[in-house]
């Protein structure tokens, strides 16, 4: 059976997205794989201690190359471009500046630059300190996150699942509702939305209600810091039943929930608070909502 | 009429790709299958962004009259698809390009946009 994947979004960042997103893997166990599309801030298999098995690169746009054996420091090239990226002494391109258009190559009178496809990251495997696996990203520095990068994150993601027989695949999506984002939903199983009762987490929720719901995805949504505002928790209410997406569980803001993060430890080991049972019971929605059991 | 859809191999047996403009690559065909092209589609989908309108600028540009996939397109996509002529069906993952021309012939395959 091919895995089915959840995938967590929620526009707005610090919503908690990643944090119920590692709590619903970690509850899991081995029955899922986990897949991190955020890598722009990749902190989703940071509280998962994961140690590395696997690395490839990966690449995103391109960068131009000047062969000082060819170049004839006719000056033409620095003319030319954009992005003072071509420094004349000594003769050669600044990758950091460099956006690749091109212009460049094309004025260059004796071929001396050309482009090449840009490496911006490893894309990486790693096992988890529950012993699960997970597929992430590292970014250089400077490096973006792109649409092409999170198909690739979960191209590599869902065969390694299907590879290892599990039934299913936690993904964190990348934040916002750009490229990314779409590149993270497209295809999903289920899409679930980690909002929060704040002016800009509610502006955000709509936004991408509007955007899943285009797609036709089955989607729900989970209400966190839940006691924040009882006016913007109504909103989330109201606006969840505009489009018809389940609120599947609400999770009390207590500050315990950072104090977790610091300890680098998921909801579900925070003992003595509510939020082992509220994760139980999302996970167990979530699993009939998909029709997986596990 | 011009039928594309989005696959993941290159022949009818293939999956249907959900994604639009990240697909895989594309088959065309004119008489249900009978007879059929593959085209590659690695200069759109290895773009980093806005990988969704070139998509819809090249089925234009294929004279696609009809185009089956998974997802259908997002907002921007959509957007410029709607200046066209252009009709998706959507729901076909998991299937086949044959098995998703049976169920759009069948009338089973929603159209996206529509209601």
């Amino acid at each position: 059976m091919s895995p089915k994947e959840i995938v967590l979004v929620s526009g707005k960042g610090g919503t908690g997205k990643t944090t119920v997103a590692s709590a619903l893997l970690f509850s899991l166990g081995e029955a899922a794989l986990g897949c991190d599309c955020d890598v722009d801030g990749s902190n989703y298999p940071l509280l998962f201690a994961p140690s590395t098995l696997e690395t490839a690169p990966f690449f995103h746009g391109e960068v131009a190359h000047l062969d000082p054996t060819n170049c004839t420091q006719c000056g033409r090239c620095t003319e030319v471009c954009g992005f003072s990226a071509i420094m004349e002494e000594p003769m050669g391109i600044l990758p950091s500046r460099c956006e690749g258009c091109g212009y460049c190559v094309e004025c260059c009178p004796v071929e001396a630059i050309t482009l090449t496809e840009r490496r911006t990251g490893t894309l990486k495997t790693s096992r988890l300190r529950t012993g699960g696996l997970m597929v992430h990203g590292d970014l250089d520095l400077g490096a973006e996150n792109s649409g092409r990068l999170v198909a690739q994150v979960r191209e590599r993601g869902r065969a390694l699942a299907r590879q290892e027989g599990r039934k299913l695949m936690i993904t964190d999506g990348a934040p916002g509702i750009g490229c990314p984002v779409i590149s993270s939903l497209s295809a999903a199983d289920y899409v679930c939305i980690v909002t929060e009762p704040t002016v800009s987490g509610v502006h955000d929720l709509e936004r991408i209600l509007h955007l899943v719901s285009g797609f036709g995805l089955p989607l729900g949504v989970v209400l966190n810091k839940e006691g924040l505002s009882s006016h913007w928790e109504e909103q989330i209410v109201q606006l969840c039943a505009h489009y018809k997406a389940p609120l599947l569980q609400r999770l009390p803001y207590d500050v315990r929930f950072p104090d977790a993060l610091r300890a680098l430890k998921t909801l579900v080991e925070l003992e003595e608070t509510p939020y082992p049972e509220k994760i139980e019971q999302l996970k167990e929605r979530l699993l009939e909502q998909i029709g997986v059991t596990v | 009429m011009k039928i594309v859809f989005t696959v993941e191999g290159t022949t009818p047996e293939s999956q249907i790709d959900p994604r639009l403009g990240r697909a895989k690559g594309l088959l065309v065909t004119e008489d249900g299958l009978k007879t059929y092209t593959f085209v590659e589609t690695h200069t759109i989908n290895r773009g980093s962004h806005g990988v969704g309108p070139k998509m819809i600028a090249y089925l234009v540009e294929l004279g696609a009259d009809v185009v089956i996939t998974g997802n259908g397109p997002g907002q921007k996509a959509a957007a410029v698809a709607s200046t066209t002529n252009l009709a998706f069906f959507t729901g076909a993952q998991g299937l086949t390009a044959r098995e998703a021309y049976e169920k759009y012939t069948n009338g089973l395959l929603p159209q996206f946009g529509g209601e």
